[in-house]
């Protein structure tokens, strides 16, 4: 009879990107009426698991089970059909429809008109009983993060979903909203619906599941009923072992160095408009890494283009070397030897349909053997450019072809031959390996220790608890904007540094260095 | 259901193909519509085209129609390169040749040696700056290239009507246009016993150096780099609103030289028809050149003797509604085609229990197929 009870299993899913296995033979029983929480953290495989389930991947190998019987689901469609009704992480609707026709959009009981009428009353009933407020006339583009995703949720409801996979659902709510959130899961729930929630945020998960499954690098840990668990043991399981470091510097060596810089009370906002960053200051030292953890999202990005001239300063001083940066723009920071290595390699890192020597001569091209007067040397820029790409062991067809026919390591690669053949005095590097496969990881890390040898400053800003601790000299961790005051790597544990990431305690700023 | 899939590369040969194939099945279609309106087609395009492309005197009056057309598909091409839209090149144009007119009117003393660079030198400033003018609402405000720059053609094909029918007015004539330039204003003769004048050399001139620019210097590089990812090009340190303003102001200032060039070149005056529809044209050849300057003369050329075609076959008595439809056609299956360069298409059944099957069949077929793919792409690198 348990067989029943299980309104989806997933046996066995595989599913491998260039490089990467994402999920690694997962199995997984999820019960009806429940809210399963799927805990892990970023690039744990999350995502991936449950775009294959919404019909927007397939899976390698595997199989899913509905209410016991297989079935296959090739497209979001197929998904609909069996009742299961996806959320995205970024929600997927129409700006300039109304809340009424979003909510339609890919599948309307009436196929041909609409009843706007009876649609709005369909829709005012379920918002009613699942107290989730929304008007069915309003403009999308009108409407706040927290009223979207309400709409997301009905849009489902209207489907008739029996199965709601919620991908990070409160990374952009309010505590508030949050509750209210919960409030209508648990009204769902007592329907009779089964809800995933899919979450790295660890109080949540013990908040609102009732059984929690925890993934780490594509794979399954463990599968556990919340009552029997704590919140230590699961960050355990999200974080996996510690890793020996490979630091060097003690304390004294640090504070003999020479400082490369120094940055005062950086407040900086976000694309949308948010304070992303809030009073940070840091300070860097000769031949130092500094390792920057925290979830990605909690103002890392901002806080790498705050640094390298490529976001504007609402407030504070950035010192590179004691000398106050003036001008906040890119070519300032790369002139004073700032090289960065971006989060986005092909959106920012590259120039995707020029080829691989017009890419590694990207900074380089404005001085001396390359530029003769007015003109690109390219003779000269395709000797050095090779001579670069062989050295660092980007993996090519030839030099000419593309850039974006490169694998991520390569490409990676690539841009590390360029940001070190600049001589940099620092060099901030933006998870440098998320999503490499292990060879490339490595060559990345050798890259950037050669680095700290001769000297070089190197904020590493990673999600990658793992890379950071094994590089960092000292380590530092970013949350909501805010920057924790850095300690030295050898007063840090796995266990201090991941419950600061998640904010669920505040131990790390009393320890301080 | 058809199904349409992005070719990651595109080769050469596919291109050519696809380039060759549409044309002549626009040529195939314009026989049939010529057939049944009874008009001879075969006769109409041996005489038409055989005279256009393959006989020394259309070869030459292609030639002539060649110095506009390179230059403003040029003048779409290099602001294009930097990631903008010029729309603006027929105003362009005309901003070109009333800088040229003014020159000329205002000073027929002068001899030719200084009058013809005066000329040049004001029509390219007044165009340059219809190019900066449209930059700035971008630049500023954000507000789309693409409707400033349309929008300026209005205003500057208005302003010449208003020249050429009061300020500029030809008193001798009743006809909408200035009066006819002195001689100084006029520019000699290249080639004996045709109409090609010394703007040809300036034409090639500018295709070849606008490709030098962007190929070999620093200029031309940066220019590239902020059209191919603007985001990559301030990430290395390049302002990129200089080159929004520098390219716009380039591209405005060839359409401008090429409006020069008409006046003193073929008409000798101004008048609001000078151009026919150069400017729009050009943004057709631009595009099927791929933005290649070199290209751009040779799909110009082809394109020039498509235009001159158009006069011949009116002057054979066919409707000029005819004519352009049927270069309408011609360029209709052009791009077409470049929809085929860029995309497979192919044909998936849909449904049915028997289909099914093949559905399966074929689907391991592709997934066959795109692990080989995957595995040449992938093994190059890892």
């Amino acid at each position: 009879m348990e067989e029943i009870k299980n309104v989806l299993e997933l046996k066995n899913i595989v599913k491998t990107f260039p490089g990467i296995i994402a999920n690694d033979h997962i199995n997984l029983k999820i019960k009806k009426g429940d809210i399963h929480a799927i805990l892990g953290e970023n690039g744990a495989g999350k995502s991936t698991l449950m775009n294959i389930l919404a019909g927007l991947y397939s899976p390698d190998s595997g199989s899913i089970f509905i209410n016991g019987k297989k079935v296959k689901i090739s497209s979001p469609k197929d998904s609909i059909d069996l009742g299961i009704g996806m959320v995205h992480q970024h929600y997927k609707l129409v700006d300039t429809l109304k809340v009424a026709e979003n909510i339609i959009i890919g599948w309307a009981e009436q196929k041909w008109m609409i009843n706007s009428k009876m649609l709005s009353d369909k829709i005012v009933t379920l918002s009613e009983k699942y107290n989730l407020a929304v008007a069915p006339n309003a403009l999308v583009g009108d409407l706040s993060v927290g009223e979207k995703q309400r709409v997301e949720i009905i849009k489902m409801l209207y489907r008739n979903v029996e199965i709601l996979v919620l991908d990070e659902p409160t990374s952009v709510l309010a505590p508030q909203e949050c509750q209210n959130l919960f409030k209508t899961l648990r009204e769902m729930k007592q329907q009779g619906k089964t809800i995933i929630f899919i979450s790295h945020k660890l109080n949540e998960v013990m908040d609102i599941a009732d059984t929690v499954t925890v993934l780490r690098n594509g794979k399954i840990i463990n599968t556990l009923v919340k009552d029997d668990t704590s919140p230590r043991q699961l960050a355990r399981m999200m974080l996996g072992k510690e890793m020996e470091a490979v630091a060097k510097n003690t304390l004294e060596d640090l504070q003999k160095a020479e400082t490369v810089l120094v940055a005062e009370d950086l407040k900086a906002l976000g694309d949308e408009g948010e304070i992303a960053l809030n009073d940070v200051s840091l300070s860097i030292k000769k031949g130092e890494i500094l390792g920057i953890a925290g979830v990605s999202g909690n103002g890392q990005k901002e806080l790498a283009e705050v640094l390298t001239g490529l976001r504007s300063l609402v407030k504070g001083k950035i010192f590179i070397q004691g000398k106050e940066v003036k001008k906040y723009k890119a070519i300032e920071f790369i002139n004073n030897g700032i090289s960065h290595i971006p989060a986005d390699r092909i959106g920012v890192g590259m120039i995707p349909d020029f080829n691989c020597i017009e890419n590694v001569i990207l900074k380089t091209y404005r001085k001396k053997p390359i530029k003769k007067g007015l003109m690109l040397d390219f003779k000269e820029a395709n000797k050095i450019g090779e001579q670069l790409l062989n050295e660092y062991d980007v993996r090519m067809s030839s030099c000419y072809m593309p850039a974006k026919l490169l694998s991520g390591g390569n490409i990676q690669k690539l841009i590390l031959a360029r940001e070190i053949s600049c001589n940099p005095q620092l060099i901030i590097a933006v998870h440098p390996t998320s999503g490499l496969d292990v060879s490339a990881v490595n060559m990345v890390h050798k890259f950037l220790l050669k680095e700290r040898e001769k000297g070089v400053a190197i904020l590493l800003i990673s999600e990658d608890l793992d890379e950071i601790l094994t590089l960092s000299d000292e380590i530092s961790v970013m949350f909501k904007g805010e920057l924790t005051p850095k300690q030295i790597r050898k007063n840090c544990s796995i266990e201090n540094i991941g419950y600061a990431m998640m904010g669920i305690d505040k131990e790390i700023k009393e320890a301080k260095v | 259901m058809i199904k349409i899939e992005n070719r990651r590369t595109v080769q050469m040969s596919t291109a050519i193909c696809a380039g060759i194939l549409s044309v002549l099945i626009s040529l195939l279609i314009s026989v049939i519509v010529l057939q049944l309106m009874h008009y001879k087609p075969i006769e109409v395009f041996s005489k038409v085209f055989g005279k256009t492309y393959f006989r020394l005197d259309g070869i030459l009056e292609n030639l002539l129609t060649l110095i506009p057309i390179s230059l403003c598909a040029l003048s779409v091409a290099v602001p294009a390169k930097a990631g903008f839209w010029n729309i603006g090149v027929e105003g362009q144009f005309y901003m070109g040749a009333i800088g040229a007119t003014g020159i000329a009117l205002a000073f027929p003393y002068l001899p030719r040696s200084i009058l013809v660079p005066l000329m040049l030198i004001s029509g390219i400033i007044l165009s340059g700056l219809v190019g900066f003018l449209s930059t700035i609402p971008k630049i500023k405000w954000g507000i789309s290239e693409i409707l400033t720059t349309i929008l300026s053609n209005s205003i500057i094909i208005f302003f010449v009507k208003y020249l050429v029918y009061d300020a500029w007015n030809d008193p001798k004539s009743v006809a909408a246009q200035t009066p006819e330039f002195v001689n100084a204003a006029k520019l000699p003769i290249l080639i004996q016993g045709s109409r090609v004048h010394y703007g040809f050399i300036l034409a090639i001139l500018m295709v070849l150096g606008i490709n030098f620019i962007l190929k070999h210097t620093i200029f031309g590089y940066e220019l590239r780099l902020t059209g191919a990812n603007p985001r990559g090009a301030e990430y290395a340190g390049i302002d990129s609103k200089k080159y929004a303003y520098l390219s716009m102001v380039i591209g405005a200032g060839l359409a401008g030289m090429a409006g020069v060039l008409e006046v003193s070149g073929v008409v000798f005056r101004l008048q609001p028809t000078i151009s026919a529809d150069y400017g729009f044209s050009a943004f057709v050849i631009a595009w099927v050149a791929r933005l290649s300057p070199i290209a751009i003369l040779f799909i110009g050329y082809l394109f020039s003797g498509l235009l001159v075609s158009g006069f011949k076959m009116q002057m054979m008595g066919l409707p000029s509604s005819i004519v352009a439809m049927l270069k309408g056609l011609i360029l209709l299956f052009v791009l077409a085609g470049e929809l085929f360069t860029f995309y497979k298409f192919s044909w998936v059944r849909k449904n049915g229990k028997v289909t099914k099957i093949k559905k399966k069949k074929k689907i391991e077929v592709l997934n066959q197929n795109n692990k080989i793919n995957f595995k040449k792409q992938y093994e190059g690198g890892e």
